[in-house]
């Protein structure tokens, strides 16, 4: 009996064990908060994080000798720190938005993400003029952001509708549907696409720009991000697009 | 001299009167037998002396203390009585021997080996040393009683309740306990009990208080009690009795 | 990359899946033991208190607490570090299923034994430990396991605020080989693997703990 006793109490002290174990960063640490879901803005790789968006931020570390401490999140988990200010700042690829506007402040994008249809490379399928888009299939994942584009712009157009989109549980089916010929056109974003072109033969058959642009998200009403923006000023627009050339290619 | 002395008892359950103001008197080296009909209040009786029920009114003297007034130090009381229930309620949890260790190391502050040495004296006087380390699941009635009895007894109480100890039981395993409390019988052990098994009262008792709706009828030993009385509530309840065995 | 390669890399992240797992169930022990003894007091307050707590706790969803506990505290200056906060969220959640568990079990001691105890001259709190503790504990074990299980199965939300357990190494290799339906296998059998051990763990406990005769035996 005494053993079940104790084995309660030992089960009931862990927590104020671990409690104990996390520290008080010091004020001059920058803390990150990322998803390293998101090549190749940011991922891991060996445990390593790695990234554009990480590339740029450590130039900026270095420009203002800061240190600074990474933590991952999954995505909501990420925004979530920034609103909560339990983070400094998060970067992973994250669009700006208006609604994220609303509880988060951006610094100026620093890349413009395109939205790609993509086709297998043997097919050699290039669309010049929108109006082409009606006889081929387009297919991505349900949910995602294309639905209100296509359904907003496009129908109205008369470009595409959206019942005719193919949809699928993840890229991975959509996909293997592409490899197989089942799917002409898989919609992805420039981000993804990078990531699929490394694995497959596949290529841009239209490339949507100027709408999605990724920024750094800091807590409402943070100085670090002035000082970041003055950053890439100082960095000035070539070096950042040949920070992102470099890892979107 | 009088261990226990009780004094106009009257205990109220929502409005009925269960007991009707009860004199009793047990003398130390006395056994006692209280007898009666179901819901005659002798199991509540037994259960006042002990303040497992707070009784309504009257006094209750236990060595000279009014342990009907407030401030009573209960749990030092009740240490001082051992009390043996109709259904043996031996702690499911534990073996025999511990059943009889846990008291004795916990409020009477004895070393594990020394109630150890206690619980096997105790258990030897009944014929129940080679079942210590048996759980109760494991025992028969009689052998669930005998132990029961062990466990109240080892705590060397002034005093030994027993709630109906043999009600339970099949007639078999019923003298086999009766014999076990018949030995403490000869051995003067202090004893106040209920039943309404006759041969239990007769072969433990030096009297036998006869209860009949809360009240007190008679008290005579066993011989005279069921013979010789004509009151037609005890010949009607000893006949009752009877038939049952 | 072969199946064998992403589990190794999984096992990091399980680690701390069973830390969390572990931390919480202590909590969550703490917290259910606590309420199951303070439903013994029969105070109207208290019972208030306690029905409340139970309602509360058992209706909101882990991962809305956790989010009002690490992203919403720190807005009324009141910073939890992310492994504590995981750790407090689900103890007070299956603290809440526990306390009924333990309940239960509480009831489940025979009232006989308890009058025992009481004519024996035990004080409340010794009848609480000698004889209540070890029979409702007993009692509770099969109940407990599957508390204990269905707390594991909440730790992928501890990735939420950033601690590395298995789902987020997961997700991060996912992103980068792209090898979703191996990797989420693997997820499962490393899952499958800690829920084994800790069933198995408790099933021994109980086995070398159990008494002939008790109920839920």
């Amino acid at each position: 009996m005494k053993k079940i006793a104790l084995l309660v109490c030992l089960f009931c002290l862990l927590p104020l064990m671990f409690s104990g174990c996390s520290k008080n960063e010091e004020a001059s640490v920058i803390k990150v908060a990322v998803c390293p879901t998101s090549p190749p803005n940011l991922y891991e790789e060996n445990g390593k994080h790695l990234g554009m968006d990480l590339e740029i931020f450590e130039g900026f570390c270095q420009a203002r000798n800061r240190r600074y401490s990474i933590t991952s999140y999954d995505w909501q988990g990420m925004l979530g720190a920034v609103i909560g200010k339990q983070a400094d700042v998060a970067f992973s690829a994250i669009s700006i938005t208006d609604k994220r506007k609303e509880v988060m402040d951006f610094s100026k994008p620093y890349m413009d993400n395109t939205w790609n249809l993509v086709s297998l490379k043997k097919r050699n399928l290039v669309i010049k003029d929108l109006s082409e888009l009606k006889k081929y299939s387009i297919g991505y994942p349900r949910g995602m952001a294309y639905s209100d584009f296509i359904k907003n712009k496009l129908e109205p157009q008369g470009v595409y509708k959206l019942s005719d989109v193919k949809m699928y549980p993840t890229y991975n089916e959509v996909l293997a549907d592409l490899k197989n010929g089942n799917l002409d056109l898989a919609f992805l974003d420039g981000s993804v696409a990078s990531v699929y072109r490394k694995k497959m033969d596949i290529q841009d058959s239209y490339v949507f720009t100027g709408f999605d642009m990724f920024g750094f998200a800091f807590p409402k009403g943070s100085p670090l991000r002035d000082d970041f923006d003055r950053y890439l000023a100082e960095l000035g627009p070539d070096k950042l697009k040949a920070i992102v050339n470099k890892w979107m290619n | 001299m009088a261990l226990i002395e009780v004094q106009d008892l009257v205990k109220r359950f929502d409005g009925k009167e269960v007991l009707k103001g009860v004199n009793v008197l047990l003398s130390e080296g006395q056994s006692k037998v209280v007898m009666g009909a179901s819901g005659c209040g002798k199991s509540t009786l037994l259960k006042c002396l002990n303040l497992l029920v707070a009784p309504t009114s009257g006094r209750i003297i236990f060595k000279g203390e009014d342990i009907t007034r407030p401030g009573v130090d209960i749990h030092r009381l009740r240490q001082d009585i051992g009390f043996v229930f109709q259904h043996f309620a031996l702690y499911t949890h534990l073996t025999v021997e511990e059943n009889i260790t846990l008291g004795l190391r916990k409020i009477r502050k004895m070393k594990t080996a020394a109630a150890r040495e206690k619980a096997a004296f105790e258990l030897e006087r009944v014929g129940m040393f080679e079942h210590r380390k048996k759980y109760p699941a494991h025992l028969s009635g009689g052998q669930k009683q005998r132990a029961a009895i062990v466990r109240a007894l080892a705590m060397d109480p002034a005093v030994l309740f027993l709630d109906e100890p043999t009600s339970a039981l099949d007639p078999q395993m019923s003298r086999e306990v009766v014999t076990v409390i018949n030995k403490l019988y000869l051995d003067n052990i202090t004893m106040f009990c209920v039943t309404h098994d006759p041969f239990l009262a007769k072969y433990i008792s030096d009297s036998i208080v006869f209860m009949h709706e809360g009240v007190i009828v008679a008290e005579d030993i066993a011989e005279r009690l069921f013979y010789e009385h004509d009151d037609p509530r005890i010949r009607q309840f000893y006949l009752s009795v009877i038939d049952h065995r | 990359m072969t199946f064998w390669n992403i589990l190794l890399i999984l096992v990091k992240g399980a680690g701390y899946t069973v830390l969390v797992t572990l931390a919480s169930i202590g909590a969550g022990l703490a917290v259910g033991l606590l309420l199951a003894v303070l439903s013994l007091v029969r105070w109207k307050t208290v019972r208030l208190l306690l029905a409340a707590y139970t309602y509360v706790f058992r209706s909101i969803p882990v991962l809305v607490l956790l989010f009002i506990v690490f992203f919403g505290l720190p807005g009324m200056g009141i910073r939890i570090p992310p492994f504590f906060s995981m750790v407090l969220c689900l103890g007070l959640v299956s603290g809440a299923y526990l306390a009924e568990i333990f309940r239960g079990a509480m009831a489940a001691v025979s009232r006989d034994e308890i009058t025992a105890a009481e004519a024996m001259g035990m004080k409340r709190v010794q009848i609480f430990l000698y004889v209540i503790w070890p029979q409702m504990f007993r009692m509770a074990v099969p109940g407990m396991t599957n508390e204990f299980t269905s707390i594991l199965k909440y730790t992928p939300f501890a990735y939420t605020v950033g601690i590395p357990e298995i789902m987020k190494e997961a997700m991060s290799l996912a992103a980068l080989t792209l090898r979703g339906l191996e990797i989420y296998l693997a997820v499962g059998i490393l899952y499958y693997l800690i829920y084994k051990v800790f069933v198995v763990s408790f099933e021994t406990l109980e086995k070398r703990f159990r008494i002939p005769g008790l109920a839920g035996e």
